[in-house]
């Protein structure tokens, strides 16, 4: 904490010396001085593991008589087929759809009653490497809501009917997504970006469709079992206490003999033009992304993209929302996401810059998105701006330390990239720990302007020509003739 | 990022106020508690009045190291001037640019840039700025409200900028959003006479046709101690706090002119109507139903909201099992009640599943309504959504921010934080009884006004 309480000075003298060069008295003319630094508070992460070789992980904090608790199995999306896309998430959906609950089978209707009795809805979903079931509950409900989350994950009923409703509904779903400019951009990018690596698979209306009960069937035996996972507490709760619960309810949980299958990613294997433009008649704004590689999860160098991603659009006073909003005002807000996978070789992250802006300053938006990311290697952070980002990083990290949903997050995260819990506090030394000599480095490795790819969806009549000088040979195409199965982003020709 | 009006914040607030327990409860694993002893701690605070009319609330709770700090200024959307709809929210986006002694987003120097956060939203009745730092950045961030809520000083090119951005705001929440201009629909067709008839975000004509000077005139007329509730909460000691606060903001002056209010009384609406809104992108219609509601004072307000929470809340409420779940005829359901300090509305709405007609969902939201406003209500339903409403309340209580903002709505919407704590007792007290009341009273006996939202050129 010593590095934050130097990191936190130096910003403020930096302010007094720079931009307010002005004589004048703090708590008059400057802000007043800050105090002496309070060091964050990062609790015991302790472990036990049951013979099945469940993990239980418990986050001790007992102000509040209120626990979270999400159990995490190796099961994600990366193992879908890709015509099958959804898979993963779909068998996520179905375990509240149907179980057997002592001795006998409850419906979906049943476990919904029965969980949010409890004080929560029954959260269930699936990632690229994991799918989790989560509950908050107030301290009494714990065992109740520990005993719903084993039988639906154990004795799913995973029932035909209930695939063909929740199927007709996440069709519904991804119909609203589609005809949303900025979330369509996101999906077009992803797979232009990814393209025939099993982390660009997409779900859409046709790989819902081809998904059958034998396959879900077949992932939930495959691959939700207690090798590989762990449950994680957080709130008023002991190790022990946790123990005792856990092992009530997933003592018994027999690891399958057949090992999990392997399911592991591959690097960005891209087949799409560059630049893609897609028309969405009437839209109401046009969603820009520009996409560049990033590092895997498994690397050191992850903490250095961690804070190049924050120096490039992070926060408020990120450079790309400096650029496009602050001095432009060209829209609400824009930055940077990551996604970064635990793989060794190729390309194993996905740094996406993005926006919305209205569709006559859509090339405008691309094209300054695009300076910022190339700009991150020629003009790297001063010191005072990578403090700034860095302080960002750091005190996300330590508000998510507040609930106790944060940590159940910051456990599931640190477990699900196979690193020690104990590591967990390590996270404001190691980001202080990065030289704005190291972001320049990265960028430039990274992020040269021949690696971006650019994205945007909006009404192209309405926005004019200077799309066409983004590239070119641009991929242009209307929204409604997109594939997102396809790493081309169109259906190959018929003959 | 999203200095924003979040018109649909109301509703979780009050929500997450709903209910939350005491020390007592810390039950160890093995004791069943019975519901009645489910309860929330209450949030403990200090308040006074400095002698300029600035309400002061101190919420000490030194868990962990950060501190929370808003001021909440009587003044929204229903405020904005004539011709000027979005002007409140507008102006919020400006409370961030320069000031006597600050630089544009400075705050974000104060803030982001030492670790914390900083944003505001504008509602109907109240816009509020909340930051959060870690504590031992406290003193600047007062110095820093103080500042701006006394010498805002922006210039044209601020102000344009700025415009410009919130009309993209505009564009995003409103037309880029599929479902945007259904809910947009919601405040004219939910008032006729009353000011919350005009959306908080406004409209791109108004935003362009504000001037820098309007800005001036209303910081002049509304931002002032008289009209403002600073809450600290989180990691502070009381008497460091009350001195920084005399310092800084006991200074500030009272103006001598009065603040004006709002009148307008709404009128009891005498007939229902039907509206059909179009939109270019509308890929599955939709249906809105809005009836009058009190306001936020109101003795049914509670009720109202258990009753929201069985109709509208989770997988498991009326709406969602019956026409989302049991006949997939809606992809999505809900029920909304939204209390303002002056007048309320209350809204039931389905998007459509599959070819489901838009006209074909009144009926089956009506009957659920019906049915829950006439037909016994099990003890066990009761119990779950007031378990589901303290467990939430509980959790949003974990945080400093959480516990300023739930006494923030309190201030606003009760003229009492000491409503923060009483309301969920409220809330626990509500029986199947008082629900089917409410709903009789002011669904079933209210006139309706029914929105169809359906594509341009397709209905």
């Amino acid at each position: 904490m010593k590095r934050l309480l130097c990191i936190a000075a130096t910003t403020v003298i930096s302010i007094i010396g720079t931009a307010w060069a002005q004589q004048g008295t703090p708590g008059v003319e400057l802000p007043p001085l800050p105090g002496p630094e309070r060091p964050i508070v990062v609790p015991d992460f302790e472990e036990q593991r049951l013979a099945n070789g469940l993990r239980v992980v418990v986050a001790r904090r007992a102000n509040l008589p209120i626990v979270s608790v999400a159990l995490q199995m190796r099961a994600g999306s990366v193992a879908d087929p890709n015509a099958k896309a959804g898979l993963a998430d779909m068998t996520a959906t179905l375990l509240a759809k149907g179980a057997r609950r002592n001795g006998r089978v409850v419906n979906a209707t049943q476990i919904a009653r029965q969980a949010e009795a409890l004080g929560s809805t029954l959260g269930s979903g699936a990632g690229a490497q994991s799918t989790t079931v989560s509950m908050t509950v107030n301290t009494a409900k714990l065992p109740d809501a520990v005993a719903l989350i084993a039988d639906v994950v154990r004795q799913p009923t995973l029932d035909a009917a209930e695939l063909d409703r929740a199927r007709a509904q996440a069709i519904d779903g991804l119909k609203v997504t589609l005809s949303d400019p900025g979330a369509l951009s996101g999906l077009v990018a992803h797979r232009a970006f990814w393209g025939t690596s099993p982390y660009g698979s997409l779900t859409t209306p046709a790989t819902l469709a081809a998904i059958t009960r034998a396959d879900v069937v077949a992932f939930h035996r495959a691959h939700l079992r207690p090798d590989g996972a762990a449950i994680v507490f957080a709130g008023d709760i002991t190790l022990a206490q946790a123990v005792l619960v856990a092992q009530r309810s997933f003592g018994s949980w027999a690891a399958p003999t057949r090992n999990a299958p392997a399911a592991a990613g591959t690097g960005a294997a891209p087949a799409a033009p560059r630049t893609v433009l897609v028309n969405l008649p009437g839209s109401g704004q046009s969603g820009v992304v520009v996409s560049a590689p990033y590092v895997s999860s498994a690397q050191a160098e992850r903490r250095t993209g961690q804070v190049a991603q924050a120096v490039l659009g992070v926060g408020y006073s990120s450079r790309l929302n400096q650029e496009v909003r602050i001095k432009r005002g060209l829209s609400y807000g824009a930055g940077a996401r990551a996604q970064a996978h635990p793989i060794a070789d190729g390309v194993a992250g996905m740094l996406s810059a993005s926006a919305t802006t209205n569709h006559s300053t859509a090339a405008q938006v691309a094209e300054l998105l695009r300076g910022e990311i190339v700009r991150i290697a020629s003009e790297p952070p001063s010191s005072d701006e990578l403090a700034a980002r860095q302080a960002t990083i750091v005190g996300g990290f330590a508000r998510q330390l507040e609930t106790t949903g944060g940590l159940v997050g910051v456990a599931a995260d640190q477990i699900a990239n196979g690193r020690a819990l104990a590591d967990i506090g390590t996270l404001p030394a190691e980001i202080n720990a990065i030289t704005s000599a190291q972001v320049r480095d990265f960028a430039a490795r990274h992020w040269p302007r021949d690696a971006l790819r650019t994205v945007v969806v909006g009404d192209l009549k309405a926005a004019g020509d200077a799309l066409m000088k983004l590239d070119a040979q641009p991929l242009v195409i209307e929204a409604q003739r997109l594939d997102l199965r396809e790493a081309g982003l169109t259906a190959p020709a018929r003959p | 990022m999203n200095h924003g009006p979040t018109r649909r914040l109301l509703l979780q607030a009050l929500g997450a106020t709903a209910l939350p327990l005491p020390a007592a409860a810390q039950s160890t694993l093995r004791v069943r508690v019975s519901e009645s002893t489910l309860r929330v701690p209450g949030i403990e605070f200090a308040q006074r009045t400095l002698a300029n009319g600035l309400q002061v609330i101190a919420q000490p709770d030194r868990t962990s190291a950060t501190v929370a700090v808003q001021v909440w200024y009587r003044v929204g959307g229903k405020d904005d001037p004539p011709g000027r709809s979005g002007f409140a929210h507008l102006f919020e986006h400006m409370m961030f640019k320069s000031t006597r002694y600050m630089k544009s987003e400075q705050f974000d120097r104060l803030t982001e840039d030492v670790g914390g956060d900083n944003n505001a939203f504008t509602a109907e009745d109240v816009t509020a700025y909340h930051s959060v730092v870690p504590s031992n950045h406290l003193e600047r961030l007062l110095w820093a409200e103080a500042e701006r809520m006394a010498h805002l000083a922006v210039d044209d090119a601020n102000f344009k900028s700025e415009r410009a951005v919130v009309q993209e705001e505009f564009r995003q929440r409103v037309l880029a959003d599929p479902y945007g201009l259904l809910f947009n629909a919601i405040a004219p067709n939910a008032f006729d006479v009353h000011p919350y008839k005009r959306p908080v975000v406004g409209s791109i004509e108004d935003l362009d046709a504000a001037t820098v000077d309007d800005v001036r005139a209303f910081h002049v007329t509304f931002y002032r101690p008289d009209n403002a509730t600073l809450i600290v909460a989180g990691d502070f000691e009381t008497a460091r706090l009350d001195e920084w606060v005399d310092r800084y903001f006991g200074a500030l002056r009272r103006p001598s002119t009065p603040i004006p209010r709002v009148s307008a009384q709404e009128p009891p609406r005498t007939q229902g109507r039907e509206v059909d809104l179009h939109a270019p992108n509308v890929p599955l219609p939709a249906v809105m139903l809005l009836w009058q509601a009190p306001n936020a004072r109101h003795a049914d307000s509670a009720a109202l909201d258990v009753a929201q929470a069985l109709l509208g809340a989770g997988e498991s409420s009326r709406l969602n099992e019956s026409l989302v779940y049991r006949q997939r005829i809606a992809q999505t359901a809900g029920f909304d009640v939204s209390l303002y300090a002056d007048a309320g509305t209350l809204s039931a709405y389905a998007i459509a599943a599959g070819k489901t007609a838009p006209q074909q969902l009144v009926a089956p939201l009506m009957h659920e309504i019906e049915r829950l406003a006439r037909a016994p209500i099990a003890a066990a339903e009761m119990d779950k959504v007031k378990t589901r409403l303290l467990t939430a309340a509980l959790a949003s209580r974990q945080t400093p921010s959480g516990r300023a903002m739930a006494l923030g709505w309190s201030v606003i919407l009760r003229n009492d934080p000491n409503a923060a704590n009483r309301d969920l007792d409220a809330l626990q007290a509500v029986t199947a009884a008082d629900v089917q009341r409410v709903l009789q009273r002011h669904v079933l006996g209210g006139k309706r006004v029914t929105i169809h939202y359906t594509q341009a050129g397709k209905a």
